[in-house]
């Protein structure tokens, strides 16, 4: 791995692989570049199959700067060589990668950072695993909440039809009611979306209740008994057996409406079951939703002090001084600060942008654009005398020759080979920039 | 030229038939990509080295379209002309 193979390597695998002395092969492999080598002079491509294409570009004259001098070069035209691989030798060495391919992404798709998304699946996994211990119920529950989340709209669309549907239940049985009665202070509690948690559980036995209501149009009479008994009791054992009991009085139309009446009160139960599970992993859920309310009051927040705080530079050089002092005593202390400075810098200019290059060049020193170095001071002062050279001086204060540039700028000297003599010359001292 | 061109030309310098040249050449190519396949630079010296290097994915946009892109990472293979080998193209391609 990243290990460098030379020619005496090559040429032994070679050698193994076609069975030929190593020297010959040493010996093919140099006339091998070095054919392609002389034709590419010659004729300026080259094709080899199963390497690839190996050409000259030309390259067109251009201005370049000296990054250590900030001088102007000029490039002189040239050619370069290229090469473009074959197609099988490129798939070979891209083999690990060719699994993947180009993907469109929607518009919806952030592209600026890959860090969200991998967050968000972390948001979702996290909330897959506090699902988990309880059964597919909760699941079930999370989702509910992660939609009541998303959509509070929603939520109070489903509170609202939900709302009449007990109504009607009560109207048709009264045998609803303990088991809503159970359900709905217990749920209250805990978070604001349990009654629609609830709902769906409830509107369940509810539904199959008004299913059965016609049949029990005529055993009306037996009912009321029934439900007197059921509401002191409430008691699961006692549910079971006094619909037996009524099926014994009654007809068999009655057994079958009592076997009906169990079905959505096992259901029922079954429901309060759940709706016990619910109320212990929605206590885990409220205390989440709470988090998250509070982490979602926290960024509004954030939000809106940065939009203020972002918004407010702009505002300011519309508005007269009178407003801005009026202004400047509301915000915090580091907002203070920065109404001074720009209250000051609207004083010196009447831009806001014209201050900025203000404090780049609080040095009053000629400065070399494109330079690495920055002059900052005086490191020392000279004078021209005969046998100088103001690249041994850049060789004697800066120990570059190539330096010499600065003191040119720092002189105003336009022309470095004709310099008068006696000349006092100013040596600036110079610091890289960042 | 072309790869016929560039066996005949190899074979009449190594002095060697057309076919033992070309099967001689697949053998070299073969050892070449196995051995950037390892991820070796190989350095072949007065012309030039050939070097694996990993490009990231990036996101490219169609002008046309407007519809962006996900382009995966990928092993490119780049080659690096020796000053040798530049300094003869560089005359080259001036005399031209």
């Amino acid at each position: 791995m990243n290990r460098r193979v030379n020619i005496a390597e090559l040429a032994d695998g070679i050698a193994k692989r076609a069975t030929i002395p190593v020297s010959y092969a040493e010996k093919f492999v140099q006339s091998f570049f070095g054919v392609i080598g002389e034709a590419l002079v010659r004729e300026k491509l080259v094709k080899v199959k199963g390497l690839g294409t190996f050409k000259l570009v030309d390259v067109e004259a251009r201005e370049s700067v000296d990054v250590n001098t900030g001088e102007r070069i000029l490039l002189s035209a040239h050619s370069k060589v290229s090469f473009t691989p074959d197609a099988g030798l490129r798939d070979a060495i891209n083999r690990p990668f060719a699994d993947f391919e180009t993907v469109l992404l929607n518009d919806g798709t952030p592209t600026e950072l890959m860090e969200k998304e991998t967050a968000a699946e972390v948001e979702t996994t996290s909330a897959e695993a506090e699902a988990s211990p309880a059964e597919a119920t909760a699941a079930a529950v999370a989702a509910v909440a992660a939609q009541q989340l998303a959509s509070p709209v929603e939520v109070e669309a489903s509170t609202v039809e939900t709302e009449p549907e007990p109504v009607v239940a009560e109207k048709e049985e009264v045998e609803a009611k303990p088991e809503e009665a159970e359900a709905t202070p217990a749920e209250d509690m805990p978070a604001e979306e349990e009654p629609t948690e609830s709902a769906p559980a409830e509107d369940v036995p509810a539904e199959t209740e008004v299913e059965v209501a016609p049949v029990e149009q005529e055993p009306v009479e037996a009912e009321p008994e029934i439900i007197d008994v059921d509401e002191p009791l409430k008691t699961e054992p006692a549910e079971v057996a006094e619909p037996t009991t009524e099926a014994v009085a009654d007809e068999a139309a009655a057994e079958v409406e009592a076997t009906d009446d169990q079905t959505p009160e096992t259901l029922a139960e079954i429901n309060n079951n759940e709706s016990e599970n619910e109320i212990e992993t929605s206590k885990t859920n409220s205390m989440n939703n709470i988090i998250k309310n509070i982490l979602a009051a926290l960024v509004c927040m954030f939000i809106g002090y940065a939009i203020c705080y972002y918004f407010r530079p702009f505002e300011l050089p519309t508005l007269s001084p009178a407003t801005q002092t009026e202004k400047n005593e509301a915000p915090t202390d580091d907002e203070q600060a920065n109404d001074a400075a720009a209250t000051e810098q609207t004083e010196a200019t009447a831009e806001p942008q014209a201050a900025k290059p203000a404090p780049q060049v609080k040095n009053d020193y000629p400065q070399i654009e494109g330079g690495e170095y920055m002059i900052v001071g005086v490191l020392a002062n000279d004078t021209m005398k005969a046998g100088k050279m103001l690249t041994k001086m850049a060789i004697q204060y800066y120990g570059d020759k190539d330096l010499y540039t600065y003191i040119c700028k720092m002189n105003n000297i336009e022309n470095p080979d004709i310099v008068p003599l006696n000349m006092p010359l100013v040596i600036p001292k110079l610091e890289k920039k960042q | 030229m072309n790869n016929k061109e560039f066996i005949a030309a190899l074979s009449q310098r190594e002095d060697f038939p057309m076919s033992d040249t070309r099967m001689l050449v697949q053998h070299l190519i073969a050892e070449l990509t196995s051995q950037l396949e390892d991820e070796n630079v190989v350095m072949i010296s007065n012309f030039g080295s050939f070097e694996v290097k990993k490009r990231l994915e990036r996101v490219v946009v169609n002008p046309g379209t407007g519809q962006r892109m996900l382009v995966p990472p990928r092993l490119a293979l780049t080659f690096r002309a020796s000053t040798t080998l530049r300094d003869n193209t560089r005359k080259g391609g001036d005399a031209v």
